[in-house]
């Protein structure tokens, strides 16, 4: 289990990241958003020990990043938004090297070099150099090698930045894979509808502050309590708003020429009155669809853009 | 505790993962083939062309033969100097640099390692190439043996001290590298730095051979110069009547050397996390240093005679020579410790500094805290300056006292005095050119030229002025040169020591205090800056 509690860093006057808690279970997949200097790769480079915190922990099954950051290295794989690749070796000799890094016995080495390799799709290019695998192959050679000592908790720091649509839907699979194995997963991204499929937890930060945390559908239904609808007419719509504003449950009607914007809090049965009310008022009703709120927009509606 | 140190030590010395990769990618491809082939053809090359000289002396007399025979081994040996001087900083000096720039560091240390693992790693890859190349050359040093021009002893010695050099060498471009931000700047440095050790340890060994006893008891110091192996490389020093070979005082030395460049570079490497332990090693080694440099017990062999003297040329006397005498002027040991000291001319702004760099910044967190000594935080700057120069002259008054010999402590703690007051100085500047607030690395160039005219400018004008007098450095206008007290030329005394330090205070105070409002300002302005 991850626990971060209230993780600060301050650099000189400048707040990067202020008391951001959370707690992961084993299998959670993360997707940690926010803009560009929001505070996501502190918060990471923090619980990956390369950062110590001014103030906070965190804990990883049951190894603080500040009491005992060695145990928390061996715990963890950390991929920055960079590769950060040797261009001189191969890729066995890569992973051999992070192997040896990481402590794995030399006995035991050549059989996990193996596996990362089959679960990353690399075994064909076990004796190829580094310098030349394509982007996506070089993207999973990293994912390779934090998985070589067999981690608790994978840090991906923007993992799909620069990649193909391939190479995403192959990365996803992997992270899936991943969290299925009962690794916990921290994914950071900008790319907010890939994290929606993926991720069963989100977290939003701006400006060092995390916004929200929870589930996906719950961080979406929190921030909508208010459910909408759309209604497309034949006719102009200004005509019906005095008959769905009598219906009980119908909180407000915009019109748009034709076309209408219905907020409702109600039961079911009164949702059923809204359909009937412009279908029997002869309204000439095209369609009526419920507003859809995405992580997205839950995104645009949290943030400002602004950062420290 | 001791089981985990055990397996850390062995992890880090034995199938080290970062040794074997620099390694394996050192010897891959054509590069290597090429090098060596050119070293071997180098190598070869000056052999043959000076045994063809030897050669051709027919009808000389044996003792010339001899010393021909022996000038070829000596050129074998400084050739090899030669190849170590030029490969080992090239290979050190790219090792962290082209990582940082490769960005793989942050994978690196992401993984449970420890900065000293992964830069033993990287040292023992050049150290390893190091001796390939000696190995290499074994041949050509095996014909020295043959011809007579020396005994595998000497081979062995001098093959041994040529390691080590080489060791140093790398650990110098391991640290410059470590500072650096740029590939060609890491290169250029370093070897700066590598040739300027290779001089001053050439003079020191050179004075080694001009001033030591004769034979093969010979003051250690002939052994620190690359060049000189081949004659320095078989002597030894008389220690309380055993005789050390010198190679063992000499890799001493240098291992500590390389203990104090790695534990800069992790210092580096760790955010700062390491610079307690550097500097309390730095506290330690130059206690050690001042204690073990002031007398020595007295002994009489010419490894006595540099450490009473050698540091202060100019107080060379019959007695120091001799080494038998039981008094050390107070003067000479002051201005020994001051000299033992100077080093730390090359830190002092970088440790006092504060402002931004681009990638980080120093904030200037108090002027004097004695709890921040240790930290590498600007207020720790003086209190550690102080500190150094403390254990330094206590190191030396220690020795002296116990080893029966009278120190006039009115005339010695003068140059304590003196010297407090000249890094106070030089912290005082370091304040004031940071609250200018141009950054790191302004400060640090405007230190150094404030440096180069305290301490350099004066020298060239008063040379200038004095040429073509009798005595030029005895005349009247050098008293107004700051670094006259501790010069090794003409008398100088305790009072001008005591003058010096106490103008050095009163310029520090001035200094400081123009820094004051600047400093706050300073501040504000860093703030805004980094938000």
């Amino acid at each position: 289990m991850l626990e971060v509690k209230k993780l600060r860093k301050e650099y000189g006057g400048l707040t990067a990241v202020n008391g951001v808690s959370f707690e992961l279970q084993p299998g959670d997949i993360f997707g940690f958003i926010g803009s560009n200097g929001a505070g996501k790769t502190t918060t990471i480079r923090m619980i990956s020990t390369l950062l110590e915190p001014t103030s906070g922990t965190a804990i990883l099954n049951g190894h603080d990043v500040r009491k005992d950051p060695m145990a928390i290295r061996r715990s963890i794989g950390y991929m920055p938004d960079f590769f950060g690749l040797y261009d001189d070796v191969k890729v066995w000799e890569y992973l051999d090297f992070f192997a040896a890094l990481y402590e794995v016995p030399p006995r035991d080495r050549p059989g996990v070099i193996d596996n990362v390799l089959e679960l990353t799709d690399l075994t064909v290019k076990r004796d190829a150099f580094v310098q030349s695998l394509s982007r996506g192959m070089q993207q999973r050679l990293c994912l390779a090698r934090c998985l070589v000592h067999d981690p608790a908790l994978l840090l991906l720091d923007e993992p799909a930045s620069g990649l193909d649509p391939r190479a995403r839907s192959e990365l996803k699979e992997l992270i899936v894979e991943l969290g299925r194995m009962g690794k916990i997963v921290i994914v950071s991204s900008h790319i907010l509808p890939e994290l929606a499929d993926f991720c069963n937890t989100v977290g939003i930060i701006e400006r060092g502050e995390m916004l929200a945390f929870g589930g996906v559908n719950e961080i979406v239904r929190s921030m909508q309590p208010v459910r909408a609808f759309k209604a497309s007419l034949i006719r102009d719509g200004e005509g019906a708003i005095p008959t769905l504003t009598r219906i009980p449950g119908v909180l407000k009607v915009e019109s748009n020429e034709s076309d209408l914007r219905i907020e409702f809090e109600g039961s079911k049965e009164q949702q059923a009155e809204i359909a009937k009310a412009l279908v029997e008022g002869g309204f000439g009703l095209l369609g009526l669809r419920e507003e859809e709120t995405n992580l997205e927009d839950v995104f645009l509606k949290l943030t400002t853009g602004a950062v420290n | 505790m001791l089981q985990n140190w055990i397996r850390q030590t062995r992890r880090t010395y034995f199938g080290n993962a970062a040794a074997q990769r620099d390694f394996r990618v050192q010897l891959r491809g054509n590069r290597s083939i090429i090098v060596f082939g050119l070293y071997l053809a180098i190598l070869i090359g000056v052999a043959y062309i000076q045994y063809r000289g030897v050669e051709s002396q027919a009808g000389v007399s044996l003792s010339t033969i001899q010393y021909s025979l022996k000038s070829f081994y000596s050129t074998i040996m400084a050739l090899l100097a030669g190849m170590v001087v030029l490969i080992t900083p090239a290979l050190a000096a790219t090792a962290i640099i082209v990582e940082r720039q490769r960005r793989s560091l942050d994978l690196v240390f992401s993984a449970p390692v420890e900065p000293r693992y992964y830069l033993v790693g990287k040292l023992m890859a050049v150290y390893r190439y190091i001796w390939m190349l000696l190995i290499l050359a074994l041949p050509v040093a095996a014909a020295c043996v043959v011809l007579g021009g020396a005994n595998w002893l000497d081979v062995l010695s001098a093959f041994i001290l040529l390691s080590f050099h080489g060791l140093a060498y790398a650990a110098v471009g391991l640290y410059v590298s470590t500072i650096s931000t740029k590939l060609i700047g890491a290169i250029g440095r370093t070897y700066i730095t590598v040739m300027v050790i290779v001089f001053v340890t050439s003079v020191w060994a050179g004075a080694g051979f001009a001033f030591g006893t004769q034979g093969r008891e010979r003051p250690f110091t002939v052994a620190m110069s690359p060049f000189m192996v081949a004659d320095g490389g078989n002597t030894y020093t008389v220690l309380s009547g055993f005789q050390v070979p010198n190679w063992v005082l000499v890799g001493a030395l240098i291992l500590v050397f390389v203990r104090m460049c790695l534990l800069g570079a992790g210092s580096v490497l760790s955010d700062g996390r390491e610079i307690k332990n550097l500097r309390m090693s730095w506290t330690v080694i130059m206690a050690v240093i001042g204690f073990a440099l002031s007398n020595f017990g007295g002994g009489a062999t010419g490894a006595t005679f540099f450490m009473t003297r050698g540091l202060n040329p100019g107080a060379i006397s019959a007695q120091a020579v001799s080494g038998t005498g039981a008094s050390v002027a107070a003067g000479d040991l002051g201005t020994g410790a001051f000299w033992l000291l100077f080093p730390f001319i090359f830190s002092i702004f970088g440790v006092s500094a504060f402002g931004t760099d681009g990638h980080g910044w120093q904030r200037p967190n108090g002027w004097f805290t004695p709890k921040e000594v240790f930290s590498g935080t600007p207020a720790g700057a003086l209190p550690f300056a102080l500190l150094l120069t403390t254990v330094t002259f206590v190191g030396q008054y220690v020795n002296t006292s116990l080893s029966g010999s009278a120190v006039n402590v009115v005339a010695y703690l003068p140059y304590y005095f003196y010297s407090v007051g000249f890094w106070t100085l030089l912290w005082a500047a370091t304040r004031l050119a940071s609250s200018i607030g141009g950054g790191l690395k302004a400060t640090q160039t405007t230190c150094v030229l404030f440096c180069i005219i305290l301490l350099v400018a004066p020298v060239v004008f008063f040379s200038l002025i004095n040429a073509g007098i009798d005595k030029p450095f005895e005349q009247p206008v050098w008293n107004f040169y700051i670094l006259r007290p501790v010069l090794p030329v003409g008398t100088p005394t305790f009072l001008s020591a005591l003058v010096y330090g106490v103008l050095f205070f009163f310029a520090a105070a001035a200094l400081y205090a123009l820094s004051i409002n600047r400093t706050k300002q300073m501040t504000r302005t860093l703030e805004v800056d980094v938000a």
